[in-house]
């Protein structure tokens, strides 16, 4: 997607009397869901056996009523100790107590005194980028800043940084196998690699007992040692921690590369910025409400509901898109608009309600520093070849939207 | 309807009518009213409404609750008169409402 092309001239014709044909939508799906807004803004996805929410107002009600829109699908109901999201997978009270337990660790104000350190690390990530004459921002920026940062909050020493990630991103891969069946092989590999990233956490988990760091490793064994290990145990607590290093890292990782690739198209962007930096943290909120890194995420009815005039019976899993919500134009004037003057912004790239990502402080404060350091280095980013899509192969609504690649060039000031 | 004050940390001033049972924080995101962020939609769990109470109306609205002081102990520039938006509930006693909000809730 570029600048312009949200809002597109003559999208292509769209019958929702016909089942969506959702691969020619991974672009661009947001003339799609003006459509839908319009016409069915409760729309029953038969391919996919799902309701979809496209309006704001929906959607943030939905939301606020974790009550009746539970989060834990219907398979995992009595079963917490199966879900491998535990916070994602969980309602009040259960929920409230995992976010309480990192929730210190997660706050604009734990950020704010972080600030040399991310400032730090967006000179490191700089300096290193620079070398070259080629920047790519996926591979040098993206991808490193989030993953640093996501395992030094947890307390990961350096040395342990890409062996954790690398484990992680296995499990994350078996993990979306295991929909589909990943048999014995698959099963046992799941063992070995918690086991393996057992073996990592241990011996800190054992240091911080002695000597607490301000991390998320040491509030969770805090906890465990308060309530003990038959309520929180050591398996919940590496699948807590994976939780917050996962949803941090790809999430992260597109924002900066849109961001980016966005300021290589858009040269009047940056220099507004440049003369007037305190533009940074307005940048960052209408990228993720322009085009959200998360799409959309499901809500699972616990009771018979009506939405908008639409009866929704009892199990029925509504997706919140929280790109269409965005660009609800009752909501927001001119959505398809990237602007920096929006006074409100109140998107919903984060979710909104109790499951709103306790990651927010962090990407608004890493991505911040990364922008500000940049402002004060290069006077333009040019784009030296064409941003590369992630591809995704589209069954559904529920897609990431980012880059694999994304080539610029950063002239010196 | 009550009518509350809300006061962006720069001075500008908004009025609106809050129907009764809605939360203060309700009020501002129904009515576009800048300042007040409400990310968790008024569960109690995120602290981006937080706003500070005029001393006149202290003893109506009273202080936090157990939960509510909890998470105000996270947030940013908290005094006394500091509460959560979402926690506060229009009555017809609050009518005339004034609260102010800090400079950032994020
Ligand atoms: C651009 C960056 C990010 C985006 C767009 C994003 C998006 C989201 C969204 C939409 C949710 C809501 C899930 C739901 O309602 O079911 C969420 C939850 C979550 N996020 Fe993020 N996130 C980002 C960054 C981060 C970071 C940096 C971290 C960790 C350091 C993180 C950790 C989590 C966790 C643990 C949850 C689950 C919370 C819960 O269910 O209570 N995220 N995120
Ligand atoms: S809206 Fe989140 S604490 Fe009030």
């Amino acid at each position: 997607m570029t600048t312009t092309d949200t809002a597109l001239a003559s999208p292509p014709a769209i019958d929702l009397s016909k089942p969506i044909q959702w691969q020619d939508w991974w672009r661009n799906p947001y003339p799609l869901y003006r459509v839908m807004r319009d016409e069915a803004p409760v729309y029953f996805d038969e391919q996919n056996g799902c309701y979809l929410l496209t309006r704001y107002e929906d959607i943030w009600n939905t939301l606020s009523d974790y009550e009746r829109f539970s989060n834990i699908p219907f398979d995992l109901i009595g079963h917490p100790e199966r879900s491998l999201t535990p916070f994602r997978n969980a309602d009040p009270p259960r929920h409230t107590w995992m976010r309480q337990i990192v929730q210190p660790l997660f706050t604009p104000k734990a950020m704010r005194a972080l600030a040399p350190y991310f400032n730090g690390l967006a000179d490191e990530l700089l300096d290193a980028a620079e070398e070259g004459d080629v920047v790519e921002v996926s591979s040098q920026l993206a991808i490193p800043l989030p993953g640093r940062v996501t395992c030094d909050l947890l307390g990961l020493p350096k040395e342990r940084h890409q062996l954790f990630l690398d484990l992680t991103a296995e499990r994350l891969k078996l993990l979306h196998a295991q929909y589909r069946g990943i048999g014995a092989d698959g099963a046992r590999r799941f063992e070995e690699v918690r086991a393996d990233l057992w073996a990592i956490l241990e011996p800190i988990a054992a240091q911080r007992r002695i000597k607490p760091e301000n991390d998320a490793i040491t509030l969770c064994f805090q906890e465990q040692d308060r309530v003990g290990r038959d309520q929180l145990s050591d398996d919940l607590v590496v699948d807590m921690l994976l939780a917050l290093l996962t949803g941090g890292f790809h999430t992260t990782q597109h924002l900066v590369e849109m961001l980016l690739s966005l300021f290589a198209d858009r040269d009047d962007l940056w220099q507004r910025l440049r003369a007037d930096p305190t533009l940074v943290a307005p940048a960052i909120e209408e990228m993720l409400r322009w085009d959200p890194p998360v799409q959309a995420l499901p809500r699972f009815a616990n009771q018979a509901q009506e939405i908008a005039g639409v009866k929704i019976p009892e199990h029925s899993v509504l997706y919140m898109v929280f790109g269409s919500a965005n660009h609800d134009e009752r909501t927001f004037a001119d959505p398809e608009t990237f602007s920096l003057d929006r006074k409100i912004n109140r998107h919903t790239a984060f979710a909104v309600g109790v499951h709103h990502c306790p990651g927010a402080p962090v990407t608004r404060f890493e991505v911040r520093a990364l922008l500000e350091k940049m402002l004060g280095r290069y006077k333009r980013i040019e784009r030296a070849g064409p941003s590369a899509r992630m591809k995704i192969s589209m069954t559904s609504v529920q897609a990431m939207h980012g880059f694999e690649k994304v080539p610029v060039r950063f002239i010196r000031a | 309807m009550p009518k509350i004050t809300y006061v962006e940390f720069d001075g500008a001033s908004h009025v609106v009518e809050v129907p009764v049972g809605q939360s203060v924080m309700q009020g501002a995101i129904r009515n576009d009213v800048p300042g007040i962020e409400a990310d968790c939609g008024g569960a109690c769990s995120c602290a981006t409404c937080h706003c500070y109470v005029d001393a006149q109306w202290l003893p109506l609205t009273g202080g936090p609750g157990e939960i509510e002081a909890a998470m105000l102990d996270l947030a940013d520039n908290v005094h006394p008169d500091s509460r959560l938006a979402c926690q506060i509930k229009v009555s017809e006693a609050l009518d005339g409402l004034v609260v102010r909000m800090p400079k950032s809730q994020r």
